[in-house]
């Protein structure tokens, strides 16, 4: 090993060891110079890697929700009364693409089958000021996701005809009821407040299943603030 | 996992490893408040998958991995949204500033110019202690990429604080 090939090795890992370069060093003042020195900039560097932790952060996701509730509860009309039953399936639209694009980063979510604890879904839904009525279907999955700029409660929920996806979009501006059918998943995207919710389910349901736990949640899902 | 023993060991572990959470959260970010968030979120995730972990000595590179993938499931539909280092104000911020020398702020200041290809595997191996063959499994590379990159990132950041980067 000579001096250029140890100060490559030792600028990528300046820490590494071995017989080989142990020797080099004690031969070489030059080049154990320049190992000291590479050590001191990694000892530099750590200090400026470790920044302050604010004592906040992270707190363990079995508390209570971060938001307080407020009271403005606005119920999802409209979609329900509108569209039950009539399913038109629109061309690929960007948003309902997007929410069956998003399925393929959550492949587990369709296999849970336990409820989510009460403290965990209330984190969720109030991180997006979403609340779920008592009589909605049961949550077997929730998760806070990063959609399209905003954070969206991503529910599964257990239905007589199987699992069903619910994503509830309040920051989506959606005029008429939509349904869409492709990538594998069949579903609908129901104005609710001023936004809209998203239910899909694979394609071994049937457009009616879907309507119908819609149709539930579109009297379940309120909006808080 | 809703009994108190899988909870009490998730608290443990979030406990023992919060700080390194964030500050990768923070490296990855170079932002407080969007670390605070993926971190948040990675705990979520983690626990609803806490059954698939196996020995805390994994916890880790687990809640790494989780991490990562959180920040990127963040920021990939929203790849305009890239932070302007002109902008970065974390360097006034009293948390960061308070009771650190001089040198120290510098080499931060140069981190958070530093390209994320070279401030990743950085931060692996210095702050968390990653060996080269951890952090070419973590960011899906082959070992002597990860070598150079760790090479380079060492000559950028001296670069950028204005020693003189080797010719080698």
């Amino acid at each position: 090993m000579n001096c250029l090939e140890l100060r490559r090795a030792l600028g990528a890992e300046p820490s590494r060891r071995t017989l080989e370069i142990e020797a080099h060093l004690a031969a070489c003042p030059g080049c154990a110079a320049h190992a000291e020195e590479l050590a001191s900039f990694d000892r530099l560097l750590l200090r400026a890697l470790q920044v302050p932790v604010p004592a906040t952060a992270a707190r363990v996701p079995t508390g209570v929700p971060r938001r307080s509730w407020l009271a403005l509860a606005a119920s999802i009309f409209g979609a329900a009364i509108l569209g039950a039953g009539l399913w038109t399936f629109y061309p690929r639209e960007a948003l309902a693409s997007a929410v069956v694009g998003h399925m393929a980063h959550e492949p587990e979510s369709w296999e849970t089958t336990k409820p989510v604890p009460a403290s965990e879904l209330a984190y969720v839904l109030g991180r997006a000021g979403v609340q779920l009525a008592p009589d909605a279907p049961e949550v077997t999955y929730a998760m806070s996701c990063w959609f399209r700029g905003w954070h969206v409660p991503h529910l599964v929920v257990h239905t007589a005809n199987g699992p069903m996806t619910v994503m509830v979009l309040r920051h989506e501006k959606v005029t008429a009821r939509q349904a869409f059918d492709e990538g594998g998943y069949r579903g609908v995207i129901v104005p609710a407040g001023r936004g809209a919710f998203a239910v899909l389910a694979k394609t071994s349901a049937t457009a009616a299943d879907i309507d119908v736990v819609a149709d539930r949640l579109s009297r379940a899902v309120r909006f808080t603030d | 996992m809703s009994g108190s023993e899988p909870r009490a060991r998730f608290e443990a572990l979030c406990g023992r490893l919060r700080p390194d959470l964030f500050r990768f959260a923070y490296w990855l970010a170079r932002d407080r408040t969007v670390a605070e968030d993926v971190v948040q979120d990675t705990l979520l995730r983690a626990w609803r998958s806490f059954g698939s972990l196996g020995s805390d000595t994994a916890a880790r590179p687990w809640l790494l991995t989780i991490a990562r993938r959180e920040f990127a499931r963040r920021f990939e539909r929203k790849r305009f949204e890239t932070v302007d280092i002109d902008d970065l104000s974390d360097l006034e911020d009293p948390a960061l500033a308070a009771a650190d020398a001089q040198d120290v702020m510098d080499v931060r200041a140069a981190m958070l110019k530093l390209e994320a290809d070279y401030r990743e595997p950085l931060v692996l191996q210095v702050l968390m202690g990653y060996t080269t063959e951890e952090i070419a499994t973590q960011l899906e590379l082959t070992p002597g990429a990860v070598l150079t990159r760790l090479f380079r990132a060492r000559q950028k950041l001296r670069a950028i604080l204005g020693g003189t980067a080797e010719e080698l």
